[in-house]
């Protein structure tokens, strides 16, 4: 288990974000998942783990699902019943307490119906780098899958 | 018998797409230049993105989305407002309003021509009242609803 002061830094869409280190359970390389060649669906690929198979979904910019074939991995995240992957791209494990985590509420409704995605930020002059709240993230991906 | 000194009070024009709008200037914590602008995904149309501001993230509103949805795009003279947290809100919960260009200071006394502008006022949940500051139509936002969408 991971320090849960320690944080994946990915980009996805262009933008960067942290989740925490401790709710990742798996990142792998594009060529070791089965991906989505049907043109239908909306999982992007699949990690095969002793007889189940751990969907990924690949977000836009918008965070609506999206089909690309440009990406390089996919984070696996603890979920129930099982684990759910999002498409990501320059993956990286910050050292511990490198960054610097303060709270933050999006403004408006709900963005899900788990609550708001984001908890907090790591600001850094101009750039603040949003921070998932990993359990609303997970029922957000799960839900994607219907 | 000596003059009665004269109240003044401090207002701030903030230039946006459409009409300016008109705040206390105490309600502004400090105006900054557009720097990187995170996106924040499901949000609603108003909310362009996030900011760093000081130690904090900053969410970045469009008074224009607000008022008609129109969606908006930092130019190279825009400015972010940044407002202290609205009344009740958390202590932490400043917000940013996206300016067209750098904001004009006011100092309205008795003197001053600032009247409703009752012909042509602006009707949405988000404005307190249409006003004209000599030639000028300014929009008063409405910080009650504003913490009712921001805070729903």
């Amino acid at each position: 288990m991971r320090d849960s002061n320690q944080y994946l830094r990915f980009s996805l869409a262009g933008a960067y974000y942290l989740i925490s280190g401790s709710v990742s359970v798996a990142i792998d390389q594009r060529d070791s998942l089965e991906i989505n060649k049907t043109g239908t669906g909306r999982v992007c690929a699949w990690r095969s783990h002793d007889g189940t198979r751990w969907p990924a979904y690949c977000l836009d910019r918008d965070f609506k699902v999206a089909q690309r074939d440009d990406w390089e991995r996919a984070i696996f995240l603890e979920a129930q019943p099982t684990p759910v992957g999002l498409i990501a791209d320059q993956v990286q494990l910050l050292p511990e307490g490198e960054a610097q985590v303060t709270p933050f509420t999006p403004l408006g409704p709900l963005a899900t119906t788990a609550g708001h995605l984001f908890s907090g930020a790591w600001v850094r002059g101009s750039q603040a780098i949003l921070v998932f709240d990993p359990e609303v993230l997970t029922t957000f991906l799960h839900d994607l899958g219907g | 018998m000596a003059a009665q000194a004269q109240q003044s009070i401090h207002l701030i024009e903030i230039p946006t797409g459409r009409l300016p709008l008109l705040v206390p200037s105490a309600t502004i914590a400090e105006v900054i230049n557009v720097g990187e602008l995170s996106p924040l995904p499901l949000a609603p149309l108003w909310a362009l993105g996030v900011t760093g501001w000081r130690t904090k993230a900053v969410v970045v509103v469009s008074f224009e989305a607000l008022l008609a949805g129109t969606i908006t795009t930092p130019g190279p003279r825009s400015k972010i407002i940044v407002f202290y947290p609205l009344p009740g809100a958390n202590d932490g919960d400043f917000f940013g309003v996206l300016s067209a260009r750098d904001p004009q200071p006011h100092v309205i006394d008795s003197n001053s021509h600032l009247v409703p502008n009752t012909a042509g006022a602006v009707e949405s949940d988000y404005v307190a009242a249409t006003v004209k500051l000599r030639e000028k139509t300014l929009l008063i936002p409405d910080m009650g609803a504003l913490k009712t969408v921001f805070y729903p």
